[in-house]
């Protein structure tokens, strides 16, 4: 009977695991969808002011500017299609750079400018040797999730 | 601001990915290694036990 | 002796097979860890860091690609009760995980210095991270079911309820494979599809390397694995048989 009680109880154990596993995924997941916005999205009024949510995509060419303070940022994030402009206080990651992609947690401001709080840098799919440049890359960078 | 990371700073997420690598695939190579000999040996003691 | 005639024929294969590779395996890995650390150059944007894919990219493909062979293993013993299928899926198991935590942890490695973080609940990461759980969840059940005498279940079979869960577990092989496309975040999308590889040929070629060593070693750990189940078995077989003749006053 004891070696079927701890059949039992590690059976029990594994299903719980994997059904936690899925119910966080998959919360996780739809937080992230429901959070993600492209600039053509916000351009369209999908961020109401003050909502918290997420801005992916590019940094416009020749828009990253740094204020005098050597701390804050402002871009234009890019899809393509539409722009964001956005406000940044902080650290930027290392591969942040004009042209590349980048996530960004924050907010609307009422002046329609997206104050970030969090900035990550996306890499792209493309791994290519330091002679070769990269390319801006045309098109949407971040299609709609 | 390139967007090229630069510097040795780097170099050390890169040793530390393939040190782990090695470290974990030789744990679990070991592991296995010693684990069928083992039970090889068992097997092989008790057929020339019967024989 | 029926149901070990498949072991006889499948030892006589893999007893010589093992050290091959064992042997061809180690020798891959190492010469390509030699050229994505030492030949190849860093990568444009990102530096060195790039390096890293030449062990996160086949640690991925074999964590998948373990899962779908468990899944198959999972079928073949429910249809047809092959009875090498439950002791290969039990030996799969192991390096599967081994290579899904190393996926998740070279690709947090790599994360920190690119992204700016080291984990982000992305579609990806967070189905990699599943696949993590699926295997420890089937490590968890197979491990508990020895049958009461110390050595497998009978044979080394699968419980119907193990030989299911590892074929439901396979839904979240094509979700890994989608989430870049379904939920678009932090993860790139696909450098290598069926239409060719956006990882520049200079770059390319140590991941072949990698690639095939990761997958030799992966070979020999699954067969010395079986290795061991099948051993196991013919004692606790011929333990019993032993302990029948003397009940028997033979």
């Amino acid at each position: 009977m004891k070696a079927k009680h701890q059949r039992l109880i590690l059976a029990l154990v594994a299903l719980v695991g994997v059904a936690g596993a899925g119910v966080l995924a998959a919360s996780a997941l739809r937080d992230e969808a429901a959070y993600f916005r492209t600039p053509t999205e916000v351009a369209a009024g999908a961020a109401a002011t003050g909502e918290a949510m997420r801005l992916g995509g590019m940094v416009a060419s020749g828009s990253l500017q740094r204020q005098p303070d050597g701390l804050t940022i402002r871009f234009v994030a890019t899809d393509g299609e539409a722009s964001v402009p956005v406000e940044y206080k902080g650290i930027v990651p290392d591969l942040f750079a004009e042209d590349s992609g980048m996530i960004a947690d924050g907010r609307m401001r009422a002046d329609g400018v997206f104050v970030a709080d969090r900035i990550l840098a996306k890499h792209d799919e493309r791994y290519v040797p330091p002679q070769m440049s990269h390319p801006p890359k045309t098109g949407k960078a971040t299609p709609a999730a | 601001m390139t967007g090229v990371i630069s510097g040795s700073g780097q170099w050390a997420y890169v040793v530390a990915a393939y040190a782990l690598t090695a470290l974990l695939i030789a744990a679990v190579l070991g592991h296995s290694w010693r684990a069928m000999r083992k039970a090889e040996r068992r097997s092989d003691a008790l057929r020339r036990d019967r024989t | 002796m029926h149901a070990y005639a498949n072991p006889t024929r499948f030892l006589a294969i893999a007893r010589p097979l093992t050290p091959w590779l064992l042997g061809l395996g180690t020798v891959l890995l190492l010469a390509g860890a030699w050229a994505g650390l030492a030949v190849v150059p860093g990568e444009a944007k990102q530096g060195e860091t790039a390096r890293i894919l030449y062990v996160h990219v086949p640690a991925a493909w074999l964590g998948m690609g373990g899962w779908t062979a468990l899944a198959v293993s999972g079928l073949v013993q429910l249809v047809w009760r092959h009875p090498l299928a439950g002791i290969a899926a039990r030996a799969i198991a192991v390096p599967g995980m081994l290579f899904t935590a190393l996926c998740l942890a070279t690709g947090s490695i790599w994360g920190k210095p690119t992204w700016g973080t080291w984990w982000e609940w992305d579609g990806r990461m967070t189905s990699m991270l599943v696949l993590l759980f699926l295997y420890a969840g089937f490590i968890a059940l197979t491990m508990g079911d020895t049958g009461g005498n110390g050595g497998q279940r009978q044979g080394g079979s699968l419980s119907r309820g193990a030989a299911v869960y590892a074929l439901v577990g396979a839904i979240n092989i094509p979700i890994i494979n989608r989430s870049v496309v379904w939920w678009n975040s932090l993860h790139q999308g696909p450098s290598i599809t069926v239409r060719g590889s956006s990882i520049d040929g200079a770059l390319l070629w140590p991941l072949g390397l990698t690639l095939l060593g990761f997958s030799f070693l992966f070979g020999a750990i699954v067969l010395m694995r079986m290795r061991r189940i099948i051993a196991d078995n013919r004692v606790a077989a011929r333990l019993r048989r032993l302990a029948d003749d003397e009940g028997s006053g033979v």
